[in-house]
């Protein structure tokens, strides 16, 4: 008997049956051969693999996980190609159609019962959808919504918890709930979260299939490429029956809005087939997109447009009632929401606020479509709605009402479509979700039969321009459904759908004066679009401008970043004499980005330079050429030094804001609503202003010496010598300077100097005088608290010169800090974490390169405090500051010494003469820094980069090596600023600084080199009249005070600090309270404190106040201590509450109140 | 041959003159250390080269900001469009010291800005050299610029 030959198709099919049938590993031999089964079979494929069954388990036990661990048990299964993938998951759908319609039902039950604020149905919901059919993606992720909007956040971590403790380490499904944990905190911002999910794949490097699976499921991201709309089926085909279903609904909505020819067609043969099974109106809405077949959508309930007609005609007060009641009946009718919001707010109603999920979105709404105040709060809380609760039906609703009121237009945008793809309910207006005509035409019908007399069907019929071609002629209508500002408007939309702008942009001049809010937003809306379609940029820029000021509240619906594209150098050069320009350019940056804030900046200038002047402040005198309104805005927020600074005609910032002070006086007389805010930032800048010189006064006197008290000291020891020195003059004894002058001139002029006049005589009188000048120089070199060398230590030496030089590279992470009670640096711990992808041998050398490196360069800063910035003398060989008199110099000098002059010319004449000393010795400092160190630290850098080069092996050090190059620019611009302080200061006369702003000095002082360094200062201050001639001293204590909290508080670069000052009659009281760390109190730290104090009590700190690496509170003891009989008092400690504090008392005398 | 230096870098700016007087006996050199002043000095008066730094400050330096004011990582690439914007036609060779520029993610190194720069400023941009007081490759870099420079249609000095 011959046997019957097998069809090809159903014997592969039954080898492929047999191959799996026989494995061990029947869901691996599935994942293996899927791609191999013929097309036709698949179906009877997936049918039969059930009864593929190891150890009591099926091949498809994943589709209903019991617990959470189960979800996903199985892995992904092998890729197939785009066309397999469809079938495969609408074969397995089609194989559960039951249960999944019965999903359905119960989740559409679950999003009425939340939108509702029925929380605790939605509980039961939810967990009858899980006992039903198990556990899924799905049921985590809503429950994580449901329990961040119920109970908060540590409700829903709670559960992310239960997630993860259910769940392996590097689990899928756990990291899915961490970020939609993440995601869901109230204090998450969805747009940011999705750009910094975006930022942090891309270092990930994932399969891009993998990539967009992640994106799909945590930011809601479509699939735009075959590629990923393949994998993300792929990746669910190991998941819960519920999210093969949900993920091929979403991707088939994707489909229809993104996807190519290819795809569409995919999936409308698969969702045909399911349609019939299934009762989701989700898919039908997708079948009549894919396929323009408005037959799919036939039976599509019909939305209520009672409202929506009441609204177009502008009788917000009946639209507002209707949409309540019809809310009632269609709790999850987002279009109904959005109308409710729009009535609210031309009816300028108020709405409570209520507690459910939708009233909350209502109120949102309506402070969007009102642009009223709030309403970026609104548009934040509306996308995290519509992030957070993505799998409901009205996510897509709130996203798209969103952008439509951030857009100019409109028109055409991809969330319309999603909407009407998720939408429940059939309008009208639905009209504006399909691209092609011929799906409007489709509707027509369908629509017409329910709504043909209303407002909105007339409305859309006009607009759409659909009113020629369809069977629904209406313009002959008697009487019309629409008012007279609705039919125009209508109209209006009916021209720009045919993209005949001229004759749009002419019609909004006849409702341009409507009083209905809401159409006057869309007349703005408008005449942007037909502007901007016609490139009429001039005209554009200045409606934008123009609009905005007569309601900024509108920003977003003006074409603002359009116009910035387009004013380009002839565009600007064009329009140099409209203040629109920069105007325009300025709301860009301040709304989108900052690109173009450079030609902001030479918009500013250039209108400037058209009027032929070339300072703002120029233009009060002509301000009433120009509109008030844009002057206003030019000058407020466009004529700033931030921006002025690209104008040449400034020489400094100190002119900058000398001529914002100017123009902020033309501001109070034009703008004298806002006259306080003027004031309020004049007196601002003239206090900055005076902080600024305050600091720069102490930058300057770090070459300093306290002349007065060496003044008195040299006074009381010397001024018998002087009288007798002047009298030894009188008797000419010894006077030897006979011929000097003119043997000076006559080398002058080439002659030399006779060998004579080089050496100091040896005589009585000069004898005296180099006796009184050799001990002046004394003093004022190495006097313990007035000389030179105490100073240096305190201003230079003690930490200010470490910081300056350390702050770029601590900024770039590329130095450490010694170990404490070692010589060794701390590892590095943020580069090793950049180095993972190199041999632990690699990593642990870097590291230890990146250790020596730190120690070099603090050796390098050790050797200028330690041996160049001191005094030069034999011990300390290697000091710079080699301070003595030349004999020439000085005999020229004592031909200035009369026997006339009195005791304060002469002392003057000395100092004189030892700052000429000190400069020779300022600039030998300026010129190691610059010849010798600037190349040390090149040298540094340069063999660090080098040798980390070679110990990678041929590894990656890119961000490494771009930190470094920017640590040395850093280290050699840190250079030249302590270059900067080598200089004598200049006389500058002080003004009278009120207390507050001294000790904003002081603080200013740390942050000039410490600039993460932000207290938070609380000041109680007693009403004292401002100092004199303190600035210094007070600039000294308060740099001490707040370097101390930031180097040993603990707490980082924001601790507390109060401040406490008080008049006590002859001095003042100061008290300052810290912030500080439990480690910062322990007992180490409690027992030097203790130490300090022993030394200052004991009167030794006169010693350390010129050793470096000690304390500033040794330095305090000697600056309230100047020159008074009585020792002021400091006391210091560790109080009981977690701050540190130092009282202190200052005598008036020394700050000349 | 009229120079026009823009830096603030008082070594770099001795070393780039002498460079000059060296190479150029006939040149004549016009030092301005900051953004402003160059751009001051290039919208009244002609210069037939301009040396150019890329970072630098605003303002020149003076007692009451010895910083000179904000400094410009990118000054150099500022100059070149100030010298665009007032149609300023004059050969720009970059010397500068550093090898990045910037702050991530802004940040680029030498050959990246020197692209950059070629693709936005050319002609008027004639390359860039990598200044180092202690190493003497960037003379012989830079002569090959400037003679280059000097064959171009904008070049007027002789």
């Amino acid at each position: 008997m011959a046997s019957k030959k097998l069809d090809p198709r159903i014997a592969q099919l039954k080898k492929l049956q047999n191959y799996v049938r026989g494995s061990t590993n029947p869901i691996g031999a599935m994942s293996n051969i899927r791609g191999r089964v013929p097309k036709s079979e698949l179906a009877n494929f997936v049918s039969w693999l059930p009864t593929v069954r190891r150890r009591a388990r099926g091949v498809f036990s994943g589709h209903y996980p019991a617990e959470i661990s189960d979800l996903c048990h199985d892995g992904a299964l092998a890729a197939v190609n785009i066309e397999r993938e469809i079938a495969w998951a609408a074969a397995i759908i089609r194989q559960n159609s039951k249960p999944i319609e019965a999903f359905v039902k119960l989740s559409e039950r679950y999003e009425i019962a939340l939108v509702n604020g029925q929380i605790e149905d939605c509980r039961c919901i939810l967990s009858e959808i899980e006992l039903k059919f198990g556990f899924s993606l799905w049921s985590i992720e809503t429950r994580l919504a449901l329990l961040q909007l119920s109970d908060g956040l540590e409700a829903q971590k709670e559960y992310v918890l239960h997630v993860r403790n259910s769940r392996a380490n590097h689990d899928i499904v756990a990291f899915l709930a961490h970020f939609i944990s993440r995601r869901n905190e109230p204090a998450t911002t969805p747009i940011r979260f999705v750009s910094q999910l975006k930022e942090q794949i891309v270092g990930w490097n994932p399969q891009p299939d993998f990539k967009a699976y992640i994106l799909f499921r945590l930011a809601n991201q479509p699939a735009m490429e075959e590629e990923e709309f393949a994998g993300i089926l792929r990746y669910e085909t190991c998941s819960s029956l519920v999210d093969q279903y949900d993920t091929f609904i979403r991707l088939g909505q994707h489909a229809a809005v993104f996807g190519d020819a290819v795809i569409r067609g995919h999936f409308a043969a698969e969702l045909s087939l399911i349609v019939s099974e299934i009762d989701d109106e989700r898919m039908r809405r997708i079948l009549f997109i894919l396929t323009e077949e408005p037959s799919w959508i036939d039976g599509c309930g019909e939305g209520d447009i009672e409202a929506y007609d009441a609204a177009l005609n502008g009788d917000y007060e009946s639209a507002f009632e209707a949409a309540e009641i019809a809310i009632k009946a269609a709790p999850l009718d987002v279009d109904l929401w959005i109308k409710f919001a729009e009535a609210a707010y031309g009816a300028n109603r108020q709405l409570d606020g209520g507690t459910t999920l939708r009233d909350a979105a209502v109120s949102n709404l309506t402070a969007l479509v009102g642009k009223r105040e709030g309403k970026e709060d609104a548009v934040i809380a509306l996308l995290k709605d519509g992030l957070n609760h993505r799998l409901q039906s009205f996510a897509a609703g709130l996203d798209d009402l969103v952008w439509r009121e951030l857009s100019t237009d409109s028109r055409g945008l991809p969330s319309t479509v999603f909407a009407f793809l998720h939408g429940r309910y059939l309008r009208p207006c639905n009209i504006h979700s399909f691209a092609t005509k011929k799906q409007r035409l489709g509707l027509m019908p369908l629509l017409a039969a329910g709504f043909k007399s209303s407002a909105l069907f007339h409305d859309m019929i006009i607009r759409s321009n659909l009113d020629a071609e369809s069977e629904h002629q209406l313009l002959g209508l008697e009487p019309s459904p629409l008012v007279p500002e609705a039919y125009l408007d209508a109209r209006i939309g009916s021209y720009l759908s045919q993209n005949l702008y001229k004759e749009a942009l002419s019609l909004t001049e006849e409702i341009r004066l409507t009083e209905d809010p809401l159409r006057r937003q869309s007349v703005i809306r408008y005449v942007s679009i037909c502007l901007l379609r016609m490139e009429r940029i001039d005209e554009l820029v200045s409606f934008v401008a123009h609009s905005f000021m007569s309601s900024p509240e509108l920003i977003n619906l003006l074409p603002i970043s359009a116009c910035a594209d387009r004013l380009n150098k002839d565009t600007r050069r064009r329009l140099a004499g409209e203040l629109s320009v920069s105007i325009v350019l300025d709301l860009y940056s301040k709304n989108f980005e900052d690109r173009f804030d450079d030609i902001r900046n030479y918009a500013y200038e250039d209108f400037l330079l058209s009027l032929g002047l070339e300072r703002p402040s120029q233009l009060g005198h002509i301000a009433g050429k120009f509109n008030l309104g844009l002057l206003t805005y030019y000058l407020r927020y466009i004529c700033i030094p931030t921006v002025m600074q690209v104008s040449s005609v400034f020489g400094g910032t100190r002119e900058l804001e000398e001529e914002r002070k100017n123009v902020l006086s033309i501001l109070v007389k034009l703008d004298a609503k806002n006259a306080k805010e003027y004031e309020t930032e004049l007196r601002d800048v003239t206090r900055a202003q005076m902080i600024h010189r305050g600091v720069r006064q102490v930058e300057q006197s770090k070459i300093y010496v306290d002349m007065s008290a060496i003044r008195r000291l040299f006074e009381k020891e010397h001024k018998e010598n002087f009288q007798r020195y002047q009298a030894l003059l009188r008797a000419s004894v010894g006077k030897s300077d006979d011929g000097f002058v003119e043997a000076l001139e006559n080398a002058l002029s080439g002659a030399p100097l006779p060998q004579s006049f080089l050496e100091i005589p040896k005589d009585e009188t000069n004898d005296l005088l180099l006796l009184m000048l050799g001990r002046l120089f004394d003093e004022c070199r190495g006097n313990a608290e007035h000389g030179l060398d105490c100073y240096l230590s305190m201003r230079i030496r003690h930490g200010t010169l470490s910081g300056q030089l350390r702050s770029p590279l601590e900024i770039e992470r590329i130095i450490t800090l010694r170990a404490a009670g070692t010589d060794e640096y701390e590892s590095n711990e943020y580069w090793l974490a950049f180095m993972a992808h190199l041999n632990v041998d690699s990593q642990q050398a870097i590291n230890g390169r990146l250790g020596r490196f730190s120690a070099d360069y603090d050796a390098l800063i050790a050797n200028i405090t330690n041996n160049l910035i001191q005094i030069h003398s034999a011990k300390n060989p290697t000091g710079l500051f080699n301070i003595g008199v030349k004999s020439v110099a000085y005999r020229l000098w004592v031909t200035e010494i009369t026997s006339e002059m009195t005791f304060d010319a002469f002392f003057e004449k000395c100092i004189e003469l030892f700052w000429k000393s000190v400069e020779t010795s300022l600039e030998v400092v300026r010129s190691v820094i610059d010849r010798k160190l600037k190349m040390e630290v090149t040298a540094m850098f340069s063999s660090l980069e080098f040798e980390i080069k070679a110990l990678a092996v041929g590894g990656q050090t890119a961000a490494l090596d771009r930190a470094m190059r920017t640590a040395q620019t850093g280290a050699q611009q840190a250079l030249d600023l302590v270059k900067d302080w080598f200089r004598l200061s200049q006389p500058i006369s002080e003004p009278n600084f009120p207390i507050e702003d001294l000790i904003d000095v002081g603080l200013q002082c740390v942050r000039t080199i410490h600039r993460d360094f932000d207290p938070i200062i609380t000041r109680h201050v007693a009403p004292l009249p401002p100092f004199a001639g303190a600035l210094v001293l007070f600039s000294d204590i308060f740099f001490i005070i707040f370097d101390n909290i930031r180097r040993h508080s603990g707490v980082g670069g924001r601790p507390k600090v109060s401040i406490e000052i008080e008049d006590r009659g002859d001095h003042l009281s100061i008290r300052t309270r810290s912030e500080i760390s439990a480690e910062a109190s322990d007992d180490s730290n409690r027992q030097k404190i203790e130490r300090i104090r022993e030394i200052i009590s004991g009167g030794d700190y006169q010693r350390s106040v010129s050793s470096e690496g000690g304390t500033g509170l040794i330095k305090l003891r000697k600056l309230i201590g100047t020159n008074e009989k009585k020792v002021r008092r400091l006391d210091f400690g560790f109080g009981t509450d977690g701050f540190f504090y130092v009282d202190l008392e200052l005598g008036k005398r020394e700050i000349q109140l | 041959m009229r120079v026009l230096l823009v830096e603030d870098d008082e070594n770099k700016g001795i070393q780039l003159s002498k460079f000059v007087a060296e190479n150029f006996p006939d040149a004549g050199v016009v030092l301005v250390k900051s953004l402003q002043s160059g751009v001051r000095y290039i919208r009244k008066n002609d210069a037939d080269l301009i040396l150019l730094d890329m970072t630098l400050p605003n303002y020149d330096a003076g007692p009451d900001e010895p910083g000179g004011g904000t400094t410009h990582s990118f000054g150099g690439r500022e100059f070149l469009k100030q010298m665009d914007r007032f149609d300023v036609i004059i050969p720009v060779i970059i010397v500068t010291q550093f090898e990045t520029f910037g702050k991530s993610p802004q940040e680029m190194d030498l050959a990246e800005l020197d692209a950059q720069l070629h693709a936005d400023h050319f002609p008027i941009y004639r390359g860039s050299v990598y200044y180092h007081a202690s190493i003497h490759g960037w003379r012989e870099a830079l002569k090959k610029l400037v003679g280059e420079a000097s064959k171009s249609q904008m070049f007027k000095g002789e």
